[in-house]
């Protein structure tokens, strides 16, 4: 059976400005006018990111560090717009992507998760009705009236994680926060995802546990560098993953890196699609291709490409 | 322009829990909790007072009442807009992780600052009982200067809000603003002792209708006049669009500085 697409991501970028001062001020703005502008800097976070997620799956997301991958639910819980391209999203979305944003630590918990239940879109009536399920959920129904900065963040993880679910998300994105939580509750969120599944709501989950990829996910997405790097059968998704970063960590490893960092450059000005270098990275650790030929190669092909241009 | 409105209304609850929470934060973790909003104003009211009374001789009537509650609903403004301006920068976390109307929150601190200002307005009553002073009936509209005030402050709030994630320093320029701002206003004097040509200017300000309104409602017995009601309105009105449309267009870039 094919099933509907509830979110559609299409040729997304997001560009940051480097050379933006974060905390500018009225007085630099003034000045600044003045002088001459310094030439924009743009670091690309996502390039050219297009997929698709189907009601009723888990799609997980894997990637090095800055690879994109909290930018990405950022732009798809609609916390942050994308520079340029084009996204689809049906239904509610809730995304759990930080753990105490929405929390105060001087206030107690009764207190906490009323406000973030109604910061996730709950109304009074839900909040009253929802917060007892809430507490037995997270078992912390002895702790209801302890301020939150005596909580330790497995308890914080579970009252949160707690309250999220409660929202009756249709799409619920979750960013790497659950590790904290014991094995007990770390067992109870995998059958809380799988009454998800049943209830055919939709899960994006962002972990850099590879084994839970494997076992809940139904596809996986690899990121790279802000691009996709790759989709499809998450055991597949995670060998690439493995291949190419953890077992021996490529693009951190000095020399290697910066040659590769300084291709990336290139290709990036030139507006290749970076999945090539990773093909090549992929095929040089399984033993194909050597190192020194990537530069040549990607030469080559870049000449290729001038030749069919002209 | 009507959406937002809507989503507002929509909002309302999150608006409100939000405002009750701000109102909890500030008066928990201090000694005398509650009493310090009280404190505050008072302490105000107290050095003004012997100042004027004692030192430059006001000769207007009633005079610690006619400070107190010009001071009241200075402050309700002063304090509105200047929690207004850091609401989102204060709540940068909440913003970049949940995906919440932003304008709920510099909302929620005019909110916040209203409820105050109805404490303050017990404190009021207990100082004219205190001072067996016998308001007179015009003090039935008091009510009236309550909307142009959050219209004003909320406008003035939503533009600030956004301004002070993109330029860190525009909540210190609003603060030197808003001292100005408190002499500027009849608070503590009678618009009629200064120069022709200052007041002409000084009444372009609708905080200084609104202050004028309040004084001559619960103290003078005066109705304000047509002409000043629908100046008042009208500024505050479109100070709110300016801040409505500045909110609008900002928020989304504001966003990537925060």
């Amino acid at each position: 059976m094919k099933e509907k697409n509830v979110i559609e991501v299409k040729n997304i970028f997001k560009y940051y400005n480097l050379n933006y001062k974060e905390k500018s001020t009225v007085f630099e703005a003034v000045t600044n006018s003045l002088k001459q502008k310094p030439p924009m800097k743009l670091f690309p976070a996502l390039t050219n990111v297009t997929f698709d997620v189907k009601k009723g799956e888990m799609l997980g997301i894997i990637g090095h560090n800055g690879s994109g991958k909290s930018t990405l639910l950022k732009i798809l819980s609609d916390i942050i717009k994308p520079t340029k391209g084009k996204i689809k999203r049906e239904g509610k979305i809730v995304p759990f992507l930080n753990l105490g944003a929405g929390f105060h630590p001087d206030l107690t918990a009764l207190e906490n998760v009323k406000i973030y239940a109604s910061m996730l879109g709950m109304n009074k009536e839900q909040i009253e009705e929802r917060t007892p399920v809430i507490f037995e959920y997270s078992e912390l129904e002895d702790f209801k009236f302890v301020k939150l900065k005596n909580f330790s963040s497995g308890m914080f993880a579970r009252l949160a994680f707690a309250t999220a679910i409660q929202s009756e998300p249709d799409i619920l994105l979750i960013d790497e926060v659950l590790a904290v939580g014991d094995l007990k509750f770390q067992k109870k969120c995998q059958k809380t995802f799988e009454d998800f599944k049943k209830n055919r709501k939709t899960i994006v989950y962002v972990t850099h546990n590879l084994e839970e990829i494997k076992q809940y996910c139904d596809r996986a997405i690899l990121m790279f560098h802000g691009h996709v790097g790759d989709i499809g059968e998450p055991s597949k998704i995670v060998d690439k993953y493995q291949t190419i970063v953890e077992k021996s960590p490529l693009i951190h490893h000095e020399e290697i890196g910066k040659k590769i960092s300084k291709y990336y450059d290139e290709i990036l000005e030139r507006n290749v699609d970076v999945n090539g270098i990773l093909e090549y990275i992929y095929k040089i650790k399984k033993g194909e291709i050597r190192l020194e030929d990537v530069p040549q190669i990607l030469k080559n092909s870049d000449e290729y490409r001038q030749k069919q241009k002209m | 322009m009507l959406e937002k409105i809507k989503l507002i209304f929509e909002k309302k609850s999150l608006i409100w829990i939000l405002a009750v929470m701000d109102l909890k934060l500030r008066y928990r973790n201090s000694i005398l909790g509650f009493l310090w909003s009280i404190l505050e104003p008072l302490f105000m009211l107290l050095v003004l007072y012997v100042v004027f009374n004692y030192i430059l001789r006001s000769d207007i009537q009633n005079y610690p009442l006619f400070l107190l509650i010009g001071i009241i609903f200075w402050n309700t403004f002063s304090r509105g807009t200047s929690m207004g301006s850091n609401s989102i920068l204060a709540r940068s976390g909440i913003v970049m992780t949940i995906p919440l109307p932003k304008i709920a929150l510099p909302f929620s601190s005019v909110v916040t600052s209203f409820l105050m200002l109805f404490f303050e307005l017990i404190i009021f009553v207990v100082f004219v009982i205190g001072f067996q002073f016998y308001p007179p009936f015009s003090i039935v509209y008091l009510p009236l200067a309550f909307v142009p005030l959050f219209i004003l402050t909320l406008g003035m709030s939503l533009s600030l809000s956004v301004l002070n994630v993109m330029y860190r320093d525009v909540s210190y320029i609003w603060t030197i603003i808003l001292q100005a701002g408190f002499f500027l206003t009849p608070i503590i004097y009678k618009m009629n002792i200064l120069p022709e040509t200052l007041q002409n200017i000084l009444i372009f300000n609708p905080m200084s209708h609104i202050v004028i309104w309040v004084q001559d409602l619960t103290i003078f017995g005066k109705t304000p006049s047509m002409e000043s009601i629908t100046y008042t309105f009208g500024s505050s009105i479109i100070i709110l669009i300016i801040g409505l449309v500045t909110f609008s267009k900002l928020q989304n870039k504001m966003v990537d500085k925060l």
